[in-house]
C-alpha cells in the first residue's frame, strides 16, 4: 500500500521509472520522483489550478488598466525600488531550490538535508517578507497608498494578496519545520511534505510574473 | 549516491536558469535594441518561460501524470498568451 | 458514528432550507428589488435617491423577502457542522467554529437588507441620508467575509482531517474551499475604492468573491445527489468495529 501519499491517484508504474533519479539507499518502493504520478495530492492541483487563474485575472487587469493610464504607470513604476524588487525575485527562486531540495531530501529518506533545506526555505521567505516590508514602508513615508491612484492600488493590491501567500505558505513550512522530526514521520507525511513545498512554487511563479509585470514591463 | 547528486545538480541548473533569465530581463533594456513594446513582449515571454520551468521542473508536473501536465501548460498558455496580447494590442 | 439513516428527514429538510435562501434572497436581491449586481459606488446622490424614489415598492418588497431567505442558510450549514463534528471526534472545535461562523454570515448578509429598507423607508427623507444608509449596507454586505471564509476553512480542516474509507466530502472539494476562501478574503478592500475591481461592484470583491462559493456549493450538491442516489447502503453506518 502506497503510505506515502493519500491521493486516490495511487503510484503507477514504479518498474517503468527511470532509473536515473528517484532511488535510494533504503530501497524504498513507494517514493519514485519521476514516474507518471500525482506529487502531493490531486486536490491540491486542483486548488492550484484554480489560485493561478485568479492571479491570471490580476495580470490582465493589469495590463488593461496600464494601457488607460499609460503615464501614470510609468511614473508609479519609475518609483519603485527595482533592486528590492529584484532581490525578492532571486530569494524567492532560490527558496524555490531549497523546498525542492527538501522534498528531494524527504525522498532520500535524509532527515538532515530534509529540515535543512527547510530551514533555508523558511529562511528566504522571512527575508522577502523583510524586504517587502522596506518596499512598503519606503511607500508609506513617501505619503503613498492603496489609494493613491491606479497604480498604486494595483501594486499595492497584487503584492499585498501575493504576501499574503507567502506568508500562508511560511506557516505552512514552519509547521512542518517544527512537526516532522523522525524518518518515519516524513515517510507517513511524504504527501503533505510534496504539497507544501508545490504550494511554495506556485508562491514563486506568481511573483515572477508580478515582479515582471509590476517593475520591469513598460 | 550518483542518482542523488544528479538530482541535486538538475535542480541546481533549474535555478541557475532561472537566475539567468532574471538577469537577462533585468538588463534587457540595455541589452537589446528594441522598440518599448518590443521589449515588453520579451519580457512577459521570459517571465512565463521561467514560469513553465518552474512547473515542469520544480513542480514535477512534467513528469506527472499527463492530463496534469496539460492542464498546467495550458494555464500557461492562457495567462501568457491572454497578458501578451493584450500587452501588444491594447 | 452517526446512523444516517433516521437522520435522513433532517438532511431533507436542511437541503430544502438552503433552496429557500436561494429562492427568497435570489429572487428578492436580483430580480425584485435589483440590488445584485451592486450598484456602482460611483453613482451620485441625486442618482441613488431617485432610485429609492422610483423603486420604492419593488424594493422593499425584494429587500424583505431576501431578509427572510438569509435565515434559511443555517440549518444546512449547521448540518455540515455535525457532519464535521462526527470526524473530530469528541472535540468538535471547528464544527462549533464553522457553526459560530455561520451565524456571521447570515447576520452580516440580512443586516445590510434593514439598512437599505431603512432608506427606502421614507420617500421625503432627505437625500443626503439615503445616500448614506445605501453606503453603509453596501459597506456591512460587501466587506466582511473573514466569517464565510473562515467557514470554509474549517470545513477544509474536518474533510482533510477525515480519514475514513469514505469521507463525508472528498478532498479536492477541500482544497476548492480553500480556495473560495482566499477568494472572498480580498473584500476587505472595498473601502478603499469606489471604482474598479476592488471596489464592491468590482471583478474581485463582487463578481469572483460571489461566483467562487455559489460554483462550490453547486459542485457539493452534485456530489451529495450522487451520494444519496448512487450509495444507498453507505448511509446506513450504524457503530461498526
Amino acid at each position: 500500500m502506497n503510505t506515502t501519499s493519500k491521493s486516490p491517484c495511487t503510484t503507477t508504474d514504479i518498474e517503468a521509472t527511470p532509473a536515473s533519479l528517484g532511488q535510494n539507499p533504503t530501497g524504498v518502493a513507494q517514493i519514485k520522483t519521476t514516474s507518471a504520478r500525482i506529487p502531493g495530492e490531486l486536490g491540491l492541483w486542483i486548488f492550484l489550478l484554480a489560485d493561478m487563474s485568479i492571479f491570471a485575472l490580476y495580470f490582465w487587469v493589469f495590463i488593461w488598466n496600464q494601457s488607460l493610464h499609460p503615464e501614470q504607470f510609468l511614473q508609479g513604476q519609475a518609483s519603485l525600488n527595482h533592486s528590492l524588487g529584484l532581490l525578492n525575485t532571486v530569494i524567492l527562486l532560490s527558496s524555490s531550490y531549497f523546498a525542492a531540495m527538501a522534498v528531494h531530501g524527504a525522498r532520500g529518506q535524509n532527515l538532515d538535508s530534509f529540515r535543512r533545506n527547510i530551514q533555508l526555505t523558511i529562511a528566504c521567505g522571512a527575508g522577502f517578507l523583510l524586504v517587502k516590508a522596506i518596499e512598503y514602508g519606503e511607500k508609506f513615508s513617501a505619503g503613498l497608498h492603496i489609494a493613491s491612484n491606479e497604480f498604486y492600488s494595483y501594486y499595492f493590491a497584487f503584492t499585498g494578496i501575493h504576501m499574503v501567500h507567502v506568508v500562508i505558505g511560511l506557516s505552512l513550512l514552519t509547521y512542518m519545520l517544527l512537526s516532522f522530526r523522525t524518518e518515519a514521520q516524513i515517510r507517513q507525511q511524504m504527501a503533505n511534505i510534496e504539497g507544501t513545498v508545490l504550494y511554495w512554487h506556485m508562491v514563486d511563479l506568481l511573483w515572477v510574473v508580478l515582479f515582471s509585470l509590476i517593475y520591469l514591463l513598460q | 549516491m550518483t542518482m542523488t547528486n544528479l538530482n541535486h545538480n538538475k535542480l541546481l541548473w533549474v535555478l541557475v536558469i532561472l537566475l539567468s533569465l532574471t538577469a537577462l530581463s533585468w538588463a534587457a533594456p540595455q541589452l537589446v535594441p528594441l522598440s518599448s513594446k518590443a521589449l515588453g513582449a520579451l519580457l512577459i515571454l521570459l517571465a512565463f518561460i521561467k514560469v513553465r520551468i518552474i512547473i515542469l521542473h520544480f513542480m514535477e508536473a512534467g513528469s506527472a501524470h499527463p492530463p496534469l501536465r496539460r492542464a498546467f501548460e495550458a494555464w500557461v498558455a492562457i495567462a501568457g498568451g491572454g497578458t501578451l496580447l493584450l500587452y501588444l494590442y491594447l | 458514528m452517526i446512523i444516517m439513516q433516521d437522520k435522513r428527514p433532517l438532511i431533507l429538510v436542511a437541503i430544502v432550507s438552503m433552496a429557500m435562501t436561494i429562492l427568497l434572497y435570489g429572487g428578492g436581491m436580483f430580480l425584485i428589488a435589483g440590488y445584485l449586481p451592486p450598484p456602482s459606488p460611483l453613482l451620485t446622490e441625486p442618482e441613488i435617491a431617485a432610485m429609492y424614489r422610483d423603486n420604492h415598492s419593488s424594493i422593499i418588497t425584494g429587500l424583505t423577502m431576501a431578509f427572510l431567505g438569509t435565515g434559511f442558510m443555517l440549518p444546512l450549514w449547521v448540518m455540515a457542522s455535525v457532519f464535521m463534528a462526527e470526524v473530530e471526534e469528541g472535540f468538535p472545535y471547528f464544527s462549533i467554529m464553522q457553526a459560530l461562523c455561520a451565524l456571521a454570515t447570515v447576520l452580516f448578509t440580512a443586516l445590510p437588507n434593514l439598512v437599505w429598507l431603512a432608506a427606502a423607508f421614507r420617500i421625503d427623507r432627505p437625500s443626503e441620508l439615503i445616500y448614506m444608509l445605501h453606503d453603509l449596507g453596501w459597506i456591512m454586505w460587501a466587506t466582511p467575509s473573514w466569517g464565510f471564509a473562515f467557514q470554509f476553512i474549517c470545513f477544509a480542516i474536518c474533510g482533510l482531517s477525515d480519514k475514513r474509507e469514505t469521507p463525508f466530502v472528498p478532498r479536492w472539494l477541500c482544497y476548492l474551499g480553500l480556495w473560495v476562501a482566499l477568494c472572498v478574503l480580498v473584500t476587505p478592500l472595498v473601502p478603499f475604492f469606489t471604482d474598479g475591481p476592488f471596489a464592491w461592484n468590482g471583478l474581485f470583491s463582487f463578481w469572483v468573491a460571489f461566483i467562487s462559493p455559489n460554483l462550490w456549493s453547486a459542485l457539493l450538491a452534485v456530489y451529495v445527489i450522487k451520494r444519496i442516489k448512487g450509495a444507498q447502503p453507505q448511509f446506513t453506518e450504524g457503530v461498526n468495529a
